[in-house]
């Protein structure tokens, strides 16, 4: 039988305060939530990276925009229903609010790909995502390697692929990929090192 | 047989060192640096490919223009939406923005209704309530063709003769 999962919370000492619950972007959430017209912060605070995380899925500029779009619309018509559920054990850097947010744009994004799934798909361009080189011809290298590696992670099986993109892209912990996906930290862990492992042998040996 | 705990148990301890140095080298990235300490178990072709996934995965960056835009056309949807929609109570009517996805509690995306959004209960009722008004009104204008109704309209033909 499947033991039941407890998450470890330190006890509060006897007759100290009891610590509230943590939430990096709290103070922004809440004030969003009294005024939606003070989403604005969190919106400039996380655009980057769900537009990332959704070209990096959907391969095309406007796609990516347009998932963008609806996950700050579906997150901003749905905020006063968001909750907390940061800990103290997950420590000062968590946030429920990007994990709540990511798990919307996984939702949009699966949708658009669902959608798209008719269409060839278009590979994703290094040529386009790197910024103008200063020296060419390190840079044509660095280039060539850039899309080796993004045909490589584009090649992985939907679920290894976003658990790569969320970890490297998106420099999210474990625990906050987890919240996303829907999975333990350590099927998370093992995704990771199953799609490494994947990479590693689509690119060859790095060391030669 | 030991032999398949055995296995789950090295996979995880595998993923948790390559988990471990991971941890290291996004740390040493944020702080500028190449790479940070490597652990001596963690597998040297994963810590290339580890270190070259993390220097060829850039984070991309929207446009300034669409940046602007759409915090334009957040803040025209907040404006909508206001304070007091936030803590809406059931059955009342919710304007969503033009286009905008709807968001079930279970964090499921829906497509853009392209309507104002009918909140819980009073939608179904109304359904019921057309569907039962339609079926009498058909009711009324159908008769019956078993044997019993033939027999009621003979008996009512009789008596009116």
């Amino acid at each position: 039988m499947a033991r039941p999962a407890f998450r470890r919370v330190d006890r509060p000492e006897e007759g100290g305060p009891r610590r509230a619950p943590l939430d990096r972007d709290r103070a922004l959430v809440e004030a969003a939530q009294a005024d939606p017209a003070r989403f604005d912060a969190l919106y400039r605070k996380y655009v980057a990276q769900v537009y990332s995380y959704a070209y990096y899925e959907l391969h095309d500029r406007h796609e990516a925009e347009d998932a963008t779009e609806r996950t700050f619309m579906a997150a901003l018509t749905g905020l006063g229903r968001f909750e907390e559920r940061a800990l103290p054990a997950d420590g000062t850097g968590a946030s429920t609010f990007r994990v709540w947010l990511f798990q919307i744009a996984r939702n949009v994004v699966a949708e658009r790909r669902r959608r798209l799934r008719r269409r060839p798909e278009a590979p994703l361009d290094a040529a386009g995502m790197l910024a103008a080189p200063l020296d060419v011809e390190g840079e044509a290298t660095r280039r060539d390697d850039a899309e080796a590696a993004l045909r490589a992670v584009a090649r992985l099986p939907e679920d290894r692929r976003r658990a790569v993109i969320l970890r490297f892209v998106e420099e999210m912990s474990t625990t906050e990929i987890a919240g996303v996906l829907g999975r333990s930290e350590g099927a998370v862990r093992v995704l990771i090192h199953r799609a490494l492992r994947s990479v590693a042998r689509d690119l060859g040996d790095p060391r030669r | 047989m030991t032999w398949a705990p055995a296995g789950r148990d090295s996979r995880d301890i595998e993923a948790l060192v390559t988990d471990r140095y991971l941890e290291t080298l996004l740390a040493a990235h944020a702080r500028g640096a190449d790479s940070g300490p490597a652990p001596a178990e963690a597998d040297p072709v994963l810590r290339l490919i580890m270190g070259r996934l993390a220097r060829d995965l850039p984070r991309l960056h929207p446009s300034f223009r669409f940046e602007e835009a759409l915090a334009d056309r957040l803040a025209e949807a907040a404006a909508r939406i206001g304070t007091s929609s936030l803590n809406r109570a059931p059955g009342s009517l919710a304007a969503l923005p033009d286009g905008a996805v709807r968001l079930e509690p279970s964090g499921q995306v829906l497509p853009p209704a392209g309507r104002p959004l009918l909140l819980r209960g009073a939608l179904t009722s109304a359904a019921l309530s057309l569907a039962g008004a339609a079926f009498l009104a058909w009711r009324f204008k159908r008769q019956s063709a078993g044997p019993m109704a033939r027999a009621v309209r003979a008996v009512a033909r009789t008596r009116l003769a």
